[in-house]
């Protein structure tokens, strides 16, 4: 593809996310009506002057609710994301730098993880532990390690042979120090690409268990568990289920866009 | 002359094939038993075609490479693998790689790559490690504004002069260098070779030169060994071996030298 074209898209995507990430700092401010606030005179209206997205059944506006539905939705995405990235490069790191029989058991791990179904993992775990948005953190979280293990591990194994270790090792440098000076520096740049586009993914899944009832509790506004509840609307009040919708869908195709972005301008053969 | 640095009988044996636990059911061995000593401030060369071992032998004697057999004796004291060495040591006899892509860490910039080894001992702050990095890049003749870059923005020959300051800042004993200028034009070879020499008359530093060029060689060493298929099958005085050679092996070598001005009976007819 063209590089303006993609250089454009990426800088749309950042855009998208900076004002979602806003949008949820914000929540407040943006917000019309409290997201909790229940009304019994307006119950399921339409769009409206007073109403921007109308209301729910119970009278709540849901622009409002979608505006701090932000919250939750991009905590739980960048909290799974984080939670996979760091256990996973340490993990990667440690099974790299250690070798032998503790990285063999590591690795093996990591692929029974990967073999299964994550989605359908995830769902037991949460169903086990209890249906929170804590929990869908957590489960979703450790299910995305393995994949973040696997790179830190690659890339250990490579750096650590290069010439700038070895000098290092030849003057004396300890382990610590090498992993710290030269290792995680080097190999963050890989984690970031995959963990911006990562973002994207998490979003999916956790407002997908949310909307099954997994995540997000009522009366907490959350993108996915709003979808559900407009779900049994959707044939007279569409718009319900639509906007959070829509939220879900702009965040992402915004982080997906993002990703492409900073693997670009991060991996030299593209740029 | 007494030898500031000596090899053993030195044997290196790689596995070559693993069973499933891990254990190695194959080996090659690259270097066969071989010796060598080096007095201090000379400079010893050692040739060799690709596969001969001498790469191996460098690797070893600055630690990289764990001998199978033989030791490492620098000024009198057998010296342990490199996990073992004291700090103290480990900073006397250090490597030149032969990549000097490699060999910097794209990520730093020269200021911070040239005072590496003294930010391993610690004890000196940030402005005293810049100072130390303004001072090594004029020995190696790199302008002041360099030390704020990144590798990426270097020839290959200012690398190479990176690299070289990166080792002098521990004011090492010897030098290994590997290759040195294999990664480098032609027209830059002989500045950084004119530099190592220079280096050496004015620090007294002992070198241990490995190459495959002849002509490299020649240009530094007062001694010559001769590797092939990890044993040495030659070795004295560099004017000797060079113009001399007493073995078939260093004899074909010397002869695969290509000279300027010699005659290309084939091309012209």
């Amino acid at each position: 593809m063209n590089v303006l074209v993609r250089h454009r898209l990426a800088a749309a995507g950042a855009s998208i996310v900076g004002v979602l990430v806003l949008v949820a700092l914000f929540a407040p401010l943006l917000a019309t009506y409290d997201p909790n606030g229940v009304n019994p005179a307006h119950i399921l209206e339409a769009p409206s002057k007073a109403h921007w997205a109308g209301t729910d059944e119970l009278g709540r506006d849901l622009y409002s609710r979608v505006v701090w539905g932000a919250r939750p939705s991009l905590a739980v995405a960048f909290g799974i994301v984080s939670l996979a990235a760091v256990g996973g490069t340490i993990l990667g790191c440690l099974s790299g730098l250690i070798g032998g029989i503790v990285d063999t058991l590591v690795m093996r791990v990591v692929e029974v993880v990967m073999a299964l179904p994550g989605l359908v993992i995830a769902l037991a775990l949460v169903a086990a532990l209890g249906p929170s948005l804590l929990n869908l953190t957590l489960a979703l979280g450790l299910l995305g390690i393995p994949f973040y293990t696997r790179l830190a591990r690659g890339q250990t194994l490579a750096l650590r042979e290069r010439a700038y270790v070895k000098a290092a090792r030849t003057m004396g440098a300890s382990t610590p120090f090498v992993v710290f000076r030269h290792i995680i520096p080097n190999l963050l740049s890989s984690v970031v690409v995959v963990a911006s586009l990562g973002l994207s993914g998490a979003i999916l899944a956790g407002s997908g268990l949310s909307f099954i009832g997994l995540g997000a509790q009522p009366p907490l506004a959350e993108w996915g568990a709003l979808v559900n509840a407009g779900r049994q609307y959707i044939l007279d009040q569409w718009w319900y289920a639509l906007v959070p919708g829509a939220a879900i869908l702009l965040a992402a195709v915004a982080f997906n866009l993002l990703g492409d972005g900073v693997r670009d301008l991060i991996d030299p053969r593209t740029r | 002359m007494d030898a500031l640095l000596e090899v053993r009988e030195l044997r290196v044996r790689f596995a070559t094939a693993h069973d499933l636990l891990g254990r190695a059911t194959a080996y090659h061995d690259a270097v066969r038993g071989v010796s060598l000593s080096v007095a201090r401030g000379e400079c010893l060369g050692i040739v060799g075609e690709s596969g001969s071992g001498k790469t191996t032998v460098a690797n070893a004697i600055v630690g990289l490479v764990e001998p199978s057999s033989g030791e490492i004796v620098y000024d009198g004291v057998p010296l342990p693998s490199l996990a073992g060495r004291e700090r103290r040591l480990a900073g006397e006899l250090l490597l030149v790689f032969q990549d000097p892509q490699g060999s910097l860490d794209p990520r730093m910039p020269v200021w911070a790559i040239v005072t590496e080894g003294l930010a391993i001992r610690g004890r000196l702050s940030r402005k005293a490690l810049r100072r130390r990095a303004a001072e090594l890049a004029e020995m190696v003749g790199l302008s002041g504004e360099s030390l704020e870059r990144y590798p990426h923005a270097f020839s290959g020959g200012q690398r190479q002069r990176i690299a070289i300051a990166r080792a002098l800042a521990l004011e090492p004993q010897i030098l290994v260098l590997d290759e040195p200028t294999s990664a480098l034009d032609v027209s830059i070879q002989a500045q950084v070779l004119n530099l190592l020499l220079e280096l050496q008359q004015r620090l007294g530093l002992t070198y241990v030169l490995v190459s495959h060029d002849i002509s490299v060689i020649a240009h530094l060493s007062h001694r010559v060994a001769v590797m092939r298929e990890g044993e040495v099958v030659e070795e004295g005085e560099a004017t000797r071996v060079l113009t001399a050679p007493s073995h078939p092996y260093t004899r074909a070598l010397v002869e695969a030298v290509p000279r300027v001005g010699q005659a290309n009976d084939g091309a012209a007819t």
